[in-house]
C-alpha cells in the first residue's frame, strides 16, 4: 500500500501544501490573518508541537506505552542543543557549534537518555508507567535547577543559539531563519508570484518553513515508521504484549525502541522550542507541558498521523480563537453593537446587571474575560471528548464516511 | 455563590460562532476611551504650548502645522495613543496583577474623560500572559505592531526572554519585577522603566532598619532565581556594612512546591535575630509560622512581594502583627498623603464594592510614570517609539503626591536608581477594628492594616552604594 | 563517607529532639498525602478514572470551608451559642457534604458520558474539568489567600521533646478515623458493591448492583476526602489558608498513590504517611548537603516511588494486572 493510496488523498494532501506554502504570506483567501506576526508565533509553536507529539504518538498511539516524560526529554534535546551550539558565559557552558551539530545531537542524546531509562519504563505498565515518566519530569526540574552551567539561572535561564545556518562556530550564517530579509540572497531578484514577497520574508516565515520542513519530515518517517516491521512489532505489543511475545516479537527490545525514536522526536522538537523562544526557564519543562502532549494525541485521536495534526492546532490555537471569540462578545457589549444582546446573555456590563457570569473588569464580581478563556478551554476539551472519545480524528472519520454515502447515508 | 455554569454549554456554541465572525483580518482593541476623544478637543487646545493641533474639521487637517512626528503605536487622526499591558491574569501572580491592572484602567478612564493628555487619549490593550515565557512573546508578537510603549508587564524571566523583541522596537516597557539589573542601560538600551528600588537596594534598607531596631545576627531565606539572589546580594552587601552575622543562609533555598521543614529549621537553628524572607506570600506564611511554631524568637522582614495584607484574615495573622516588619515601595490602601487620598477616591468610584488592596497603588503610580512620559514625549513632539524613550530617560522627579518616592530617569544608573525605601508593620487590631476582609472600597476609614513605621527613608549602606551593575548577574 | 560526616555534623547538638520533630511533621504531611490519596484510590478503584481534578477538588473543598466558616457561619447562625471549635467543625462537615454533592454532580455530567471509553480519553475530561474548577475556584477567593478560620490556629502542643503543631495533630487524628470509617464502609453492603464493581463491572451488574450509584458514591467519597487534603494543606503550619497554589499539593500525594499501589485503599495510607516522612526526614538531614543540590528532599518521593516500582511493579499494595494472551 502507498504512502497516500487514493486519489482524492493525494490531491487533498497537494491543496495543503499549497495552501501550507502560502499561509505565511497572507496569500490565502480568508484566512490572510494567518501571515500575522501574532499568529504566526503560535503557528510555529503549534508545528513544533506537532513534532514533539508525532514522538509521542508512536510512543503513546502506536506503542501503548503511557508517557507524562515527553517534557524531560525535551529538555534533554533544548539543554543538548544549548551546551553544543551556545555561548559560553562566565556562569554557563557553551561550545558555540553550528546548528548541524546541535541540532542533530539534541535528537540523539535525548535518545540516549530514552534508552538509559527504557530498562525501568519496560518493568512497569500502564498508568504504573504513566507515573514513573512523571517522576522524570520532576527529577529533571531537580536537574535543571541545580545544573546551572547547563541551563542558567533558576527562573531566568539563558538565551539559546538562533536558527542560523553556519559552516563552523564563528563564521557568519550562511542562511538565519532568525532574522527578517530574503530567506537566501540569491533568491532576492526572482519576483515569483506576484502576492508571494520572497524577497522580504519575516523571520516568523523563515522558522515556519524551517519547521515545516521538519514537520514533513518527521511525519513522512512516522508514517513509514508505523508500516515497517518495527512500527507493527509495537502495535501487536500494545494490543496484547503476551500474545506479541509468543509470536516472537521482543517485548522489551520494541519498547526500547519505541522510547528511543519517540524521545529523538522530543529531543528536537525541545531544541527548535528553545531556540525559537530564545530563552527557556528551567521551570518551563513541567508537567503541564507533558501533558499538553497527551492532551493533543487523545484530542487529535491516539495513533494517527493526522490525528496528531489535528490535537495540536486544537490545542495550541483553540484558546487564542476563544479569546478573540469572547474579546469581540465584550467589545460587541461594551459598545452596543448589533450583537450584543448575545454578549449580555453572560456578561455582566454594570454592577446592576444580575445576568450573567463574567464581567469586562480583570477582577470584580463574577469570572473576568480572562478566567472565562480558561474556563471556555477546559469545557471544548470535555465536550470534544464526550461527543466523540476518539477525538477530533473520530469525528472526521465520521464527517468523512457521511459524504462517502451521500446521498445515500442513513 | 454564583453557580451558573450550565450558561457555558451554550456559551461554547457561541464563542465558537463568533470565533468565526470576528477574525476578520483587523484586530479589535480594547476602545475605553474613544468615546472619550471626540468630546474633549475644546480642553486640549487650552492647554496645548508646544503642538499646534488639528482641528477636529477634516478639511483643513493637511493646511495645519502639526509638529508631532508619529510611529506605530499612535493613530495621529483620532488623537489615540495606544499602550499595552502584558498581564499575569491567570496565573501565578494573578493576584497582584488583577489589582495593577484595574488601578491602571481606571487611571487612564479618569484621565480620558479628563481630555487626556493635551487631547490624546490613551487606549490600554490588556492581554494575558498567564505568567509563560512562550505565552508572554506570543502575546507581545500580538500587540507589538499596536502600541507605542506597555505600561506593565509581569515578571522577570518573562521580560528577559522578550527583551531582545524589545530592543528590535525600542519598545518602552514598565516592568512589573524589581530586578537590579532592569535600572543597567547596558543591559536594557534604556527599555526597562523601573520603577522603585529594587530587591538589592531594598535589601540594604531592610539591614538599615534591622540596625537601627538592634538586630545583629540575620538569617535569609529566598527563593531561586533573580528575585531571591537579587535580594540575597544586597543583603550580603548590607551585614558587610553594618558589621553583622549571617548565621543561616538559606540562599535560593525556598523551592516552591516544596516541603519547607529543612528551611524553618535552619532558621530556627540559627536563632538568628531577624529573618529576612525574599518569598511569596503564602510560602512566607508557611515559613513565618512553621518556624514561630517550631520555637523560633526573631522577628521577620521581607521583600516587597513576600507579604500580601490578606494574609492577616489568616491564622498566621496575629503572627504577622507580632513579628513581622514589611517593605513597602508605596504607601499602603489606607495611608493618608494626597497621592494616596486621590487614588481611593477614583478607586471607590470605579469599584465601590471591591476589597482594598495595596496593589491598587503599585499599578497608580506606574500609569502616572507613564502619563509623564507621554506628556513629555508630546512636548518634545516626538512620539514615535524612539521618542517615547528619549523622553523616559530624560524624567526627572516624577512626583506621587507622597505615596512613593520622587523618581528620577536621567542621568546614569548611579544617579537614577531609586533608592527610599519606606517599612510598614501589619496592624490586626486595627485591620479588624476597619471591617476586616468585609471591607469595601467605598468605606472611608477602609485600611489594609498597614501602618507606616518608618516613612521614606535611604539607608546609609544603600546611600553609599555605587551602583554601576546588577547585583545578581542572569 | 563523605555523606555521614556530613550528616554527623547537620545533626548538632540534639540529635533526638531534631528526629522526633522530623518525624513528627513527617506523619502529619504523610497524613494529607494519604487522605489525597484515598480519595485518588478510592475514584480510582470503582470507575477506573484517573483524576486528574483531584487538585482543584482540594482546592474547592478548602474554599467552601473558609467561606462556610468565615463569610457565611453556616451553619453557626442557626445554632445559637456553639463553642468556636464546634462551629468550625459543622462548616467544615457542610462543606464536606456540599463536595460530596459537587463529586456526585462531576461524576454524573462528565464520567458517566464516557463509562466504556479508553482510560485516558476519560483522564482528559479530568484535566478539562481541572482546568474549569480551578479557575472558578480562584476566581472565588478573589485570587488571594483565604484563611479557614480554624479554632487551632498556630498552637502547639509540646510532649516531651516532641513540638507539634494543634491542626497537625487534628491531621493525624482525622486521618486514623477516616480509615476507621472507611474500614468500616467497605464492610457494608454499599461498600462490597463498591469493591464488587470495582473486581469486575459486568459481573458486578449481573449481581444486581446499581454501578451507576457505585460510582457516584465512589466520586461523593472521593471529592470529600481530596477537600478534607486540601483543608489541612491550608491551616497552619502547611499554609497561610487556601490560595491558587493549593491545587498543586494532589501533585506531590501522586508518589504516595504509586507506592501504595494505585488500587490498594490500605497502600494509600501506608504510602501517604511513608512518603511524607521520608520527604520531611530527607529534607532535614540532607537539605543542607551542598553536594545534593538545593531541594533534594522535593525528589526524594519520587525516587522512592521509581525504587519500588522497580522492586514491585504494581506498588507495595496494588494488584497485579492479570496478563492474558
Amino acid at each position: 500500500m502507498g504512502l497516500f493510496p487514493t486519489t482524492t488523498k493525494k490531491v487533498s494532501i497537494a491543496l495543503l501544501g499549497v495552501m501550507a506554502l502560502l499561509l505565511p504570506f497572507s496569500a490565502l483567501p480568508l484566512f490572510g490573518f494567518l501571515g500575522d506576526a501574532g499568529w504566526m508565533v503560535m503557528i510555529n509553536r503549534a508545528l513544533i508541537y506537532a513534532i514533539a507529539a508525532l514522538g509521542l504518538n508512536l510512543l503513546v498511539g502506536v506503542a501503548g506505552q503511557i508517557s507524562l516524560g515527553h517534557a524531560f526529554f525535551m529538555a534533554v534535546g533544548a539543554y543538548t542543543a544549548v551546551v553544543l551550539g551556545g555561548e559560553a558565559g562566565r556562569t554557563v557552558w557553551g561550545l558555540g557549534l553550528p546548528i548541524w551539530i546541535w541540532l542533530p545531537a539534541a535528537g540523539v542524546v535525548a535518545a540516549l537518555v530514552g534508552i538509559l531509562i527504557a530498562p525501568t519504563a519496560v518493568r512497569v505498565r500502564g498508568l504504573y508507567l504513566a507515573f514513573v515518566t512523571l517522576g522524570l519530569v520532576f527529577i529533571g526540574l531537580f536537574l535543571w535547577r541545580n545544573l546551572g552551567k547547563v541551563a542558567g539561572g533558576p527562573t531566568t535561564g539563558r538565551p539559546w543559539p538562533k536558527l542560523e545556518f553556519a559552516l563552523w562556530r564563528g563564521m557568519d550564517p550562511i542562511v538565519s531563519f532568525a532574522t527578517d530579509g530574503p530567506l537566501w540572497w540569491w533568491l532576492t531578484p526572482i519576483n515569483w508570484l506576484p502576492w508571494v514577497h520572497i524577497e522580504e520574508m519575516s523571520r516568523h516565515a523563515k522558522t515556519y518553513f524551517f519547521v515545516l520542513v521538519f514537520v514533513i519530515v518527521f511525519a513522512l518517517i512516522a508514517k513509514n515508521v508505523m508500516r515497517t516491521r518495527v512500527g507493527r512489532s509495537w502495535a501487536a505489543i500494545r494490543d496484547r504484549d503476551i500474545a506479541a511475545e509468543v509470536m516472537g516479537v521482543a517485548e522489551a527490545k520494541g519498547k526500547t525502541q519505541a522510547f528511543a525514536i519517540s524521545s529523538f522526536y522530543a529531543g528536537v522538537a525541545g531544541a527548535i522550542l528553545a531556540s525559537v523562544v530564545g530563552r527557556m526557564i528551567p521551570e518551563s519543562w513541567n508537567l503541564f507541558l507533558s501533558i499538553e502532549f497527551v492532551v493533543i494525541i487523545l484530542i487529535g485521536g491516539a495513533g494517527t498521523i493526522a490525528g496528531v495534526f489535528m490535537g495540536t492546532f486544537f490545542v495550541v490555537l483553540t484558546p487564542r480563537l476563544v479569546e478573540d471569540a469572547t474579546h469581540w462578545l465584550a467589545t460587541q457589549v461594551s459598545e452596543d453593537g448589533s450583537f450584543a444582546w448575545l454578549g449580555n446573555l453572560f456578561i455582566r456590563s454594570s454592577p446592576d446587571d444580575f445576568i450573567g457570569i463574567v464581567s469586562l473588569e480583570a477582577a470584580g464580581p463574577g469570572l473576568s474575560i480572562y478566567q472565562l478563556n480558561v474556563v471556555l478551554f477546559g469545557v471544548l476539551i470535555i465536550v470534544f471528548l464526550i461527543v466523540e472519545p476518539l477525538g477530533i480524528y473520530g469525528i472526521w472519520i465520521k464527517v468523512r464516511n457521511y459524504w462517502k454515502g451521500w446521498p445515500f447515508t442513513y | 455563590m454564583r453557580k451558573r455554569y450550565s450558561w457555558l454549554l451554550l456559551v461554547v456554541a457561541m464563542a465558537l460562532v463568533a470565533a468565526a465572525c470576528g477574525n476578520g483580518a483587523e484586530e479589535t482593541t480594547t476602545t475605553a476611551g474613544d468615546t472619550a476623544a471626540t468630546t474633549t478637543t475644546a480642553g486640549a487646545d487650552a492647554t496645548t504650548t508646544t503642538v499646534v493641533h488639528t482641528d477636529d474639521d477634516d478639511d483643513h487637517a493637511d493646511d495645519m502645522v502639526d509638529e508631532l512626528v508619529t510611529g506605530e503605536g499612535v493613530d495621529a487622526e483620532a488623537k489615540v495613543i495606544n499602550i499595552g499591558m502584558l498581564a499575569d491574569l491567570t496565573g501565578l501572580f494573578a493576584p497582584l496583577v488583577i489589582d495593577i491592572t484595574d488601578a491602571q484602567s481606571v487611571y487612564w478612564d479618569i484621565l480620558n474623560a479628563a481630555g487626556g493628555i493635551d487631547g490624546w487619549t490613551v487606549n490600554l490593550i490588556i492581554e494575558d500572559t498567564n505568567y509563560n515565557v512562550e505565552q508572554h512573546i506570543e502575546k507581545y508578537e500580538k500587540i507589538r505592531s499596536q502600541v507605542v510603549a506597555i505600561s506593565q508587564s509581569t515578571g522577570s524571566p518573562t521580560n528577559v526572554a522578550a527583551l531582545d523583541l524589545y530592543k528590535e522596537d525600542s519598545m518602552l516597557v514598565m516592568p512589573l519585577s524589581w530586578y537590579s539589573g532592569w535600572a543597567i542601560p547596558e543591559f536594557d538600551d534604556g527599555l526597562m522603566l523601573e520603577q522603585n528600588s529594587n530587591y538589592c537596594i531594598e535589601a540594604m534598607n531592610l539591614l538599615d532598619f534591622i540596625d537601627e531596631m538592634g538586630g545583629k545576627t540575620i538569617a535569609i531565606a529566598t527563593f531561586p532565581g533573580d528575585y531571591g539572589h537579587d535580594a540575597a546580594a544586597g543583603v550580603r552587601i548590607g551585614i558587610e556594612y553594618y558589621g553583622m552575622e549571617l548565621v543561616y543562609d538559606g540562599e535560593g533555598a525556598v523551592i516552591p512546591g516544596q516541603d519547607q521543614t529543612p528551611v524553618i529549621q535552619g532558621i530556627v537553628a540559627s536563632g538568628a535575630d531577624w529573618t529576612i524572607l525574599t518569598t511569596n506570600p503564602s510560602i512566607g506564611a508557611e515559613i513565618l509560622a512553621g518556624a514561630v511554631q517550631a520555637g523560633y524568637q526573631g522577628l521577620f522582614t521581607g521583600s516587597v512581594p513576600t507579604y500580601n495584607f490578606g494574609l492577616l484574615d489568616s491564622a498566621a495573622g496575629p503572627l504577622y502583627s507580632a513579628v513581622f516588619y514589611q517593605a513597602a515601595y508605596s504607601v499602603g490602601w489606607g495611608v493618608d498623603t494626597p497621592g494616596n487620598n486621590e487614588m481611593r477616591e477614583a478607586m471607590a468610584e470605579a469599584f465601590p464594592g471591591r476589597r482594598p488592596s495595596d496593589a491598587f497603588g503599585i499599578g497608580w503610580n506606574q500609569a502616572i510614570t507613564m502619563h509623564e512620559v507621554l506628556a513629555a514625549a508630546i512636548a518634545n513632539g516626538n512620539l514615535t517609539r524612539e521618542g517615547v524613550v528619549e523622553a523616559a530617560n530624560n524624567l526627572t522627579d516624577i512626583d506621587f503626591g507622597g505615596s512613593a518616592p520622587v523618581q528620577s530617569y536621567a542621568g546614569t544608573p548611579n544617579d537614577y536608581v531609586q533608592r527610599a525605601l519606606a517599612i510598614m508593620k501589619p496592624d490586626l487590631a486595627l485591620y479588624t477594628a476597619a471591617g476586616g476582609a468585609a471591607q469595601t472600597l467605598s468605606q472611608a476609614d477602609g485600611t489594609t492594616g498597614s501602618v507606616i513605621v518608618k516613612d521614606f527613608f535611604v539607608g546609609a549602606a544603600a546611600a553609599e552604594f555605587d551602583f554601576t551593575e546588577a547585583c545578581y548577574e542572569l | 563517607m563523605i555523606g555521614l560526616v556530613v550528616i554527623a555534623q547537620a545533626v548538632g547538638q540534639a540529635p533526638v529532639e531534631r528526629f522526633v520533630n522530623a518525624l513528627g511533621s513527617g506523619l502529619a504531611l504523610g497524613a494529607i498525602y494519604a487522605l489525597l490519596a484515598l480519595g485518588f484510590v478510592i475514584i480510582f478503584k470503582a470507575t477506573q478514572v484517573v483524576n486528574f481534578a483531584h487538585g482543584g477538588i482540594a482546592a474547592l473543598g478548602a474554599y467552601l470551608v473558609s467561606y462556610f466558616a468565615t463569610v457565611s457561619n453556616i451553619p453557626g447562625r442557626w445554632m445559637g451559642d456553639i463553642s468556636v471549635t464546634l462551629q468550625w467543625t459543622l462548616s467544615a462537615l457542610v462543606a464536606l457534604g456540599v463536595m460530596a454533592l459537587i463529586g456526585i454532580v462531576i461524576e454524573r455530567i462528565t464520567i458517566r458520558p464516557m463509562i466504556g471509553e479508553p482510560l485516558f480519553a476519560v483522564a482528559m475530561i479530568t484535566l478539562g474539568l481541572d482546568l474549569i474548577i480551578r479557575t472558578t475556584t480562584n476566581d472565588f477567593m478573589n485570587n488571594t489567600t483565604q484563611g479557614l478560620g480554624d479554632p487551632w490556629g498556630v498552637k502547639v502542643i509540646e510532649i516531651g521533646v516532641l513540638r507539634i503543631a494543634q491542626t497537625q495533630v487534628v491531621t493525624i487524628v482525622v486521618l486514623l478515623v477516616t480509615s476507621l470509617v472507611l474500614a468500616w464502609f467497605f464492610k457494608t453492603r454499599t461498600g462490597l458493591a463498591l469493591r464488587a464493581t470495582a473486581f469486575d463491572q459486568e459481573v458486578a451488574m449481573a449481581q444486581g448492583i446499581s454501578v451507576g450509584k457505585v460510582f457516584a458514591i465512589a466520586w461523593a467519597i472521593g471529592a470529600g476526602l481530596a477537600a478534607l487534603g486540601g483543608i489541612f494543606s491550608s491551616v497552619a503550619p502547611r499554609g497561610a489558608g487556601v490560595d491558587p497554589f493549593t491545587a498543586l499539593i494532589a501533585f506531590r500525594a501522586f508518589p504516595a498513590i504509586i507506592i501504595g499501589g494505585l488500587d490498594s485503599i490500605k497502600g494509600a495510607v501506608i504510602g501517604g504517611l511513608l512518603v511524607g516522612v521520608a520527604e520531611v526526614v530527607a529534607g532535614t538531614y540532607l537539605g543542607g548537603v551542598a553536594w545534593l543540590g538545593i531541594g533534594f528532599g522535593g525528589i526524594v518521593p519520587w525516587l522512592l516511588m521509581m525504587i519500588v516500582l522497580l522492586v514491585r511493579p504494581y506498588g507495595l499494595f496494588g494488584t497485579p494486572e492479570i496478563r492474558r494472551v
